[in-house]
């Protein structure tokens, strides 16, 4: 095992390779950075590239790819409110409240320490569990799965902060725009009215960005200025360190998030987007004191991010184990593996242990490069929010449009992109938190598919699966803590500035 | 501008020299662009079997034609096999890649799907077999199949694992369809975990994934679903000639080959799909000269080593088909009753929900 190890670190050491793991990198920092466009842009540009390349040599590219989106993609999130990519969505709730504070440089390399040790969480965990996994992934069945579904629609309560019940509406709004398209158990099509276009249903890019991007450029258009308010302009020039240090003194919150990130990974059907935001969820309700979560609480920033860097190597192992890729980036991913004559499955573990570990190690080095790269632009990419956004608004307008567009290049995209901005900008202005929507939005087409499977697989009886009652349990100390702390609060006298919460 | 005056100079050229250049197989294609059409997204299979006979083809049509492969993804495919019925001209110029069950798709006439196969010449083609295992307690010996009841059976897209299906039916077995599935990777996943009682996957996934787990006797081999010649006999999977295929089973237990309408529909469904699970069409109304240096194309790039190298994984094993070899996915399109089509549609309709045009 350990001689495997070294010698794929060999095996990666030749300079082709690790310059192939290089421009990885760099364009996995590309793509993440601009919004809309995630890992699976990045992959999707390179794959033709790759028949006839030395197979460490694609392998390492990709895992490059992959190792640097998550850490990239949140300086959209953190500078705009926008989300980079479908894995840095709940980095906006407390990052952009840094930024509006003129701390955007300190919530970014709090993010980018935490994606660094994420990330090498994730990359040891994937060596470590991976001739083990088996039998975890496999206990995750339709009924336990439905469960952790029903467990991302409590976070909602969460997310909701002390306005539940437009939370709860606007979860409610998103189930139902969810389950617009193809049904998941049925060949049949829900509020399509005919068009092809709605087959698929909308586009999670789409939604995301026309709710959460849209609103914040007509906002700060119209109010003037930059993003950061001048007044707290005193603030950035030591904000960099102040970061590192926030994530040094949280170190075992980011341990923890790593964790959960790697498990969140491992099982095939969770998505980043649900990783994230449970992430988020999991840190507001554990923490004692919790008034300036969505104002701007660096653990806000850290939890999500330490974990959506681990979850990427957690993510690997169903797609290596199983060939069941646990996202589109990571079905590209198998499609590359293909091409190089790679079949995932069990025997790749026992007979291409040199393979994997190059893996491994692409996606450590790979991280690390990612990480300082972000850890050193950060400093001079912060100094935007202080530009004024009139100069910034048409380059980042122009960027969502082409993230938007290019998911499925129908005009429709732009349609659905305004009708989502609308959407998102009168949520905004009536104090309707958009998360759960989101929320809602991802997991309508899961919950009713594991709900249906394990009705139809097991009967009544999945309801008495160990495992289900355990998520169960959870989600009701969840809900109900989350009340009693609430009527707690309740008593404290209202904090002001509430409408700027996104 | 520059593209715009490229654009005039290209036309300018097309009305003077027109017709000779148009006649000539050898200069149809000379310094022009073939778009390949893939209606599913990067990364399927078809998708990389499309890629990859585009990486190759364009140095082998006269002319030396730069090859473009794009993705037109969304509605299952139907937004790009629509795109390639309505919106492109039959010049030659553009290419479609479908897979075996977009193919059963068109064959059948899905609603909403407005390409058709009788528009359609195929250039090229890659098969594919299936296999077919069951979970091994629930069978001691290969007569207690015969026996099985409500057995699970995952199902993603109904057309998409028709010949499983169809299976399962010719041979009377009774199961329950579980929906919801995404691929056949997850129906996988679910046979491992034990939730589904039976599984068909594609050759390569069966002997990675499928196979280990026959080895450590957790799972069994039913059959392979294999081909039939004209008259019905069973034709072995050439990359696993040892499993015996269904019909084969089913006569070691009943004395004799299946027979009824879900044992006629099997046999159009799994040679139809496993023949071409990557197929490269051109519309059959295209200038003769365009099909013909396409041909050519295929011809030459057959015989060329470096491509039959890399296409060692993408392949499978499998041969691939142009020129002559693709009589027998004219011969299985042309030779199919409409009688068995219209209870291939009704049993996917009846039991699935499918909803087809005519």
């Amino acid at each position: 095992m350990i001689e495997a190890m070294i010698e794929a670190l060999f095996i990666l050491l030749d300079p082709y390779r690790l310059s192939m793991l290089f421009l990885g990198v760099i364009i996995g920092i590309g793509v993440g950075i601009l919004p809309g466009l995630g890992g699976l842009m990045g992959m999707a540009l390179l794959l033709p590239f790759l028949f006839g390349m030395d197979t460490y040599a694609g392998i390492a590219l990709l895992v490059g790819v992959l190792a640097a989106v998550p850490s990239a993609d949140t300086f959209p999130s953190v500078l705009m409110g926008i989300p980079g990519s479908s894995g840095s969505q709940a980095t906006i709730m407390d990052g952009y409240p840094m930024t509006r504070k003129g701390q955007a440089a300190r919530a970014l390399s709090a993010a980018f320490l935490a994606s660094m040790i994420g990330g090498l969480i994730g990359a040891v965990a994937l060596s470590a569990v991976l001739p083990f996994a088996r039998p975890i992934v496999l206990a995750f069945g339709a009924p336990e799965l439905f469960m952790l579904t029903v467990l991302g629609l409590c976070v909602v309560g969460v997310l909701s902060g002390n306005r539940p019940l437009k939370g709860l509406v606007a979860a409610m709004a998103g189930l139902l725009v969810g389950a617009v398209g193809g049904a998941p158990v049925a060949p049949e099509y829900r509020y399509t009215f005919g068009s092809l276009y709605l087959f698929d249903g909308f586009s999670l890019v789409i939604v995301a960005l026309g709710l959460f991007a849209l609103p914040e450029i007509i906002d700060l258009l119209a109010r003037g200025g930059s993003i950061a308010r001048r007044a707290d302009k005193g603030a950035a020039g030591t904000g960099w360190w102040d970061g590192i240090r926030d994530t040094m003194s949280h170190k075992w919150l980011v341990v923890r998030h790593s964790l959960f990130g790697v498990f969140l990974g491992f099982l095939p059907g969770v998505g980043s987007t649900i990783t994230d935001w449970l992430n988020y969820g999991y840190v507001v309700q554990t923490s004692r004191d919790k008034e300036n979560f969505g104002k701007g609480d660096v653990r806000g920033v850290i939890a999500p991010e330490a974990a959506n860097n681990s979850r990427e190597g957690g993510a690997l192992i169903p797609t290596l184990l199983f060939g069941v890729p646990g996202n589109s980036a990571m079905a590209l991913f198998l499609g590359a593996m293909l091409i190089f004559g790679l079949q995932p499955g069990p025997q790749l573990v026992a007979r291409d242990l040199d393979l994997l570990f190059v893996i491994v190690w692409s996606l450590a080095i790979g991280n690390v490069l990612g990480t300082a790269l972000c850890l050193v632009l950060s400093r001079p990419i912060a100094m935007l929010s202080y530009v004024p956004f009139v100069y910034v608004a048409p380059f980042v307008l122009l960027i969502v449009i082409l993230g938007a567009y290019q998911e499925s290049r129908h005009m429709a995209d732009l349609v659905a992109l305004l009708s989502f901005g609308v959407l998102g900008w009168f949520m905004k202005r009536s104090g309707m938190p958009r998360p759960p929507f989101l929320i809602g939005f991802i997991l309508s087409g899961l919950a009713e598919r594991y709900l249906w499977q394990a009705y139809s697989i097991y009967g009544w009886a999945w309801l008495m699966h160990w495992m289900v009652i355990v998520i169960a349990v959870i989600a009701v100390v969840l809900v109900v803590s989350g009340v009693m702390l609430k009527g707690s609060a309740q008593g404290k006298p209202q904090r002001p500035g509430k409408e700027d919460a996104p | 501008m520059r593209l715009t005056s490229t654009a005039l100079a290209t036309l300018a050229l097309g009305i003077s020299t027109g017709p000779g250049l148009a006649d000539d197989p050898e200069t149809y294609f000379e310094d022009e662009t073939i778009r390949v059409i893939i209606p599913f997204s990067s990364g399927g299979g078809t998708d990389t079997f499309g890629r990859y006979i585009s990486e190759y083809l364009g140095e082998h049509i006269p002319g030396n034609p730069t090859v473009v492969a794009e993705n037109v993804t969304g509605a299952g495919g139907l937004m790009g096999a629509n795109e390639y019925a309505n919106a492109v001209d039959s010049d030659g110029y553009t290419l479609f890649t479908a897979s075996g069950h977009m193919n059963l798709r068109m064959f059948l006439g899905l609603a909403d799907l407005e390409l058709s196969l009788d528009a359609l010449e195929p250039i090229v083609a890659g098969p594919m077999g299936h296999v077919t295992a069951i979970q091994a307690d629930l069978i001691d010996e290969p007569e207690d199949i015969a026996e099985l009841d409500s057995i699970t059976k995952g199902v993603t897209d109904p057309v998409g694992l028709v010949e499983a299906l169809l299976a399962v039916e010719a041979f009377g077995i009774d199961y329950n369809a579980i929906p919801g599935y995404d691929g056949r990777g997850d129906t996988r996943v679910a046979f491992e975990r034990g939730e589904l009682d039976i599984t068909t996957q594609g050759t390569p996934p069966y002997l990675s994934n499928v196979m280990p787990l026959v080895e450590e006797g957790t799972a069994q081999t039913l059959w392979a679903i294999g081909f039939t010649d004209a008259d019905g006999n069973p034709v072995r999977d050439p990359a696993v000639p040892d499993i015996p295929t269904m019909p084969e089973v089913y006569e070691s237990i009943h004395g004799e080959l299946p027979s009824g309408e879900a044992w006629e529909a099997y046999q159009v469904a799994a040679n139809l799909v496993q023949n071409t699970r990557g197929t490269m069409w051109v519309h059959n109304d295209a200038p003769e000269a365009a099909r013909e240096a396409l041909h050519m194309g295929v011809a030459s790039m057959v015989e060329d080593e470096d491509f039959l190298a890399a296409g060692e994984e993408v392949l499978a094993g499998y041969e691939i088909m142009h020129g002559d070899g693709l009589e027998e996915v004219n011969r299985v399109m042309e030779e199919s009753p409409e009688e068995v089509l219209d209870w291939m549609r009704d049993f996917l309709t009846e039991e699935f929900g499918v909803e087809f045009d005519n």
